[in-house]
């Protein structure tokens, strides 16, 4: 009891810089990767953190703070495209038209737009594992899904990323990837 | 050379995620199958220009006083309850919905049911169920006592000398009131019934005044049928009736009280006007001694007389009709008939009757809740002006507080 006690009477000032706070800067390139636009990582940063912060006490597996955070920006950057679909556009014209503006194969590209021509789901699970290297465990409990299913959403995430660099000549050397 | 592995497995080894001997047995696959390392090789080119990239995006650049402002988490969570308490009002407004729509329907069928139907039912045309409104007869059955006793103490009055009678009754001025009765009863055996009816007539001082036997035929069966005209003290007038409906089952029944105290104190006032002159008649008849005078005096006299006569004749039969109420009976019992009636038959005139009576009933119904509606309106406009108050004062606090 009394240990509980003492466990409540930790501030939300102290849970969230001690748990929250050494997650924000890869949360941040986690946005930014993901939204595309250093304005809306941004938007969707204060905004999780603010509903972070606010909600503190529901944080009990301090350990997974991560994820906790997450889930919150997760949902935060969802509603931000509902709210500003402009994102969802690009990438979805892509996938119907090949050349699009963004995507066309003759231009050269930044490698962030080339993540843009991907869908949300596939480009989240590529910012998860091959930017910020999260393991395979840690992605289920983020995106909510079992360890199987991070393989199996992973691997076709990673097979059209591969056919989108490919078909743009993004990778210097010239020789574009093959296509399988 | 063909690959059997699948790209999944490539990149559960490529992420370190194979158990020690299965990545083991991928590396050695790797190093003999081009295909695949190929794609090895591409993904993790990929991945290093991926991590670059991650490395060179600038960090968060956050108002960390915004996060921890503690109005700015109060407003959100208050927003946050708004909008919950927003979700609540729709889920009431949806429940109240179909509270509401349940309320109408239950409107509309009292509506159909009680008053509405039950009129059109009436000029819906079958008759036999005129017993539905045995509601105004049965206060009317009820009401007849009390007035019975009323005229059975003032019985007597009216056949001695009207002269004297006159002033008395227009004080006390009683409601001269005349039931009559008429109902059908079908009966199971028709001369038990007859019997039973004789009986009855005999135990409470009543008479029949006439009886009609026949046999008659009603939808497609055969009826013995007798018609009577029982005539009953007026106190005993309930009694009888009940007794009656025990005959049988009632098919039809309609009993009517009508009053006629005006027109019989209309009668007593000129009888009284024409005792008046008679006496003037009278005293002038005295004092003249002119045959041709007394002649013509005699002559008016027997004609107010006989007027007098007639007028008192007209009270007497009224009083025996107060007092004497009349029910008309009709018996029948059931003795042939096609006991496998048709059922379709008049199928489309009763489709036709059925179709327009439903037909009617919603109109009605329809009209009942326009009404309805329209009664309800002056309330709805005060209410939604109560509303929009509330909500402008509700604003107006808001702001001031922001």
């Amino acid at each position: 009891m009394k240990r509980k006690g003492s466990n409540a009477a930790i501030s939300a000032r102290e849970k969230f810089d001690a748990f929250i706070a050494p997650n924000i800067n890869r949360l941040h390139k986690m946005l930014y990767a993901y939204m595309g636009s250093f304005e809306a990582a941004q938007d969707v940063l204060q905004e999780s953190l603010i509903k972070a912060y606010g909600h503190i006490d529901t944080l009990n597996e301090t350990e997974k703070a991560y994820a906790w955070l997450y889930v919150i920006a997760r949902n935060e950057a969802k509603r931000y495209f509902r709210k500003y679909p402009i994102e969802e556009e690009i990438s979805q014209d892509f996938t119907d038209e090949a050349d699009d503006r963004f995507c066309r194969a003759e231009q050269k590209q930044d490698i962030s737009r080339l993540l843009m021509c991907l869908e949300q789901d596939e480009r989240e699970l590529i910012v998860l594992k091959d930017m910020m290297d999260y393991s395979y465990a840690e992605m289920a409990q983020m995106l909510n899904i079992s360890v199987s299913n991070v393989g199996v959403r992973l691997s076709r995430a990673r097979d059209k990323l591969r056919k989108v660099i490919g078909e743009s000549g993004y990778m210097e050397g010239g020789n574009s990837f093959e296509v399988q | 050379m063909k690959c059997n592995e699948t790209k999944e497995q490539l990149y559960r080894y490529m992420d370190g995620e194979m158990e020690p001997q299965e990545a083991e047995a991928f590396s050695l696959h790797l190093d003999e199958c081009a295909q695949c390392k190929k794609i090895y090789e591409e993904m993790l080119a990929i991945q290093k220009e991926l991590r670059a990239y991650a490395e060179q995006i600038p960090d968060a650049e956050i108002d960390m006083e915004q996060v921890f402002l503690p109005k700015n988490n109060k407003e959100k969570t208050n927003r946050s309850e708004k909008s919950k308490t927003k979700q609540k009002f729709l889920l009431i407004c949806k429940k109240s919905a179909s509270y509401a729509a349940v309320f109408l329907l239950g409107i509309a069928l009292y509506a159909f049911t009680s008053g509405l139907f039950g009129g059109l039912k009436n000029t819906g045309g079958d008759y036999r169920d005129t017993l539905d409104t045995g509601g105004s007869t049965q206060s009317q059955q009820d009401a007849a006592p009390d007035a019975a006793k009323n005229v059975a103490g003032n019985g007597e009055q009216p056949k001695g000398d009207a002269n004297k009678q006159i002033p008395e009754n227009l004080k006390l001025s009683p409601d001269k009131i005349i039931y009559t009765c008429s109902m059908t009863v079908e009966v199971k055996t028709y001369e038990e019934a007859r019997q039973n009816i004789a009986s009855i007539v005999a135990a409470n001082q009543s008479f029949i005044q006439s009886e009609e036997v026949s046999v008659s035929e009603k939808g497609g069966y055969e009826y013995y049928t007798s018609y009577y005209k029982i005539r009953v003290p007026v106190a005993q007038y309930a009694l009888v009736i009940e007794k009656l409906n025990e005959l049988g089952e009632v098919k039809y029944s309609v009993q009517q009280a009508s009053n006629i105290s005006y027109e019989y104190r209309d009668i007593q006032g000129n009888i009284e006007q024409l005792n008046i002159q008679k006496q003037r008649l009278l005293s002038l008849y005295q004092q003249t001694a002119k045959v041709s005078e007394l002649i013509e005096i005699e002559n008016e006299l027997t004609r107010i007389n006989t007027q007098i006569k007639d007028y008192q004749n007209m009270l007497i039969n009224y009083d025996r009709e107060v007092e004497y109420s009349t029910i008309q009976l009709s018996i029948s019992e059931r003795i042939s008939g096609n006991t496998l009636a048709n059922p379709f038959e008049d199928l489309g005139k009763r489709i036709k009757e059925a179709f327009i009576n439903s037909i009617n009933a919603l109109t009605a119904a329809l009209v009942f809740i326009f009404l309805l509606l329209v009664k309800i309106l002056p309330f709805a406009v005060g209410a939604a002006a109560i509303f929009f108050f509330v909500r402008w004062v509700m604003k107006k606090r808001k702001a001031r507080k922001e």
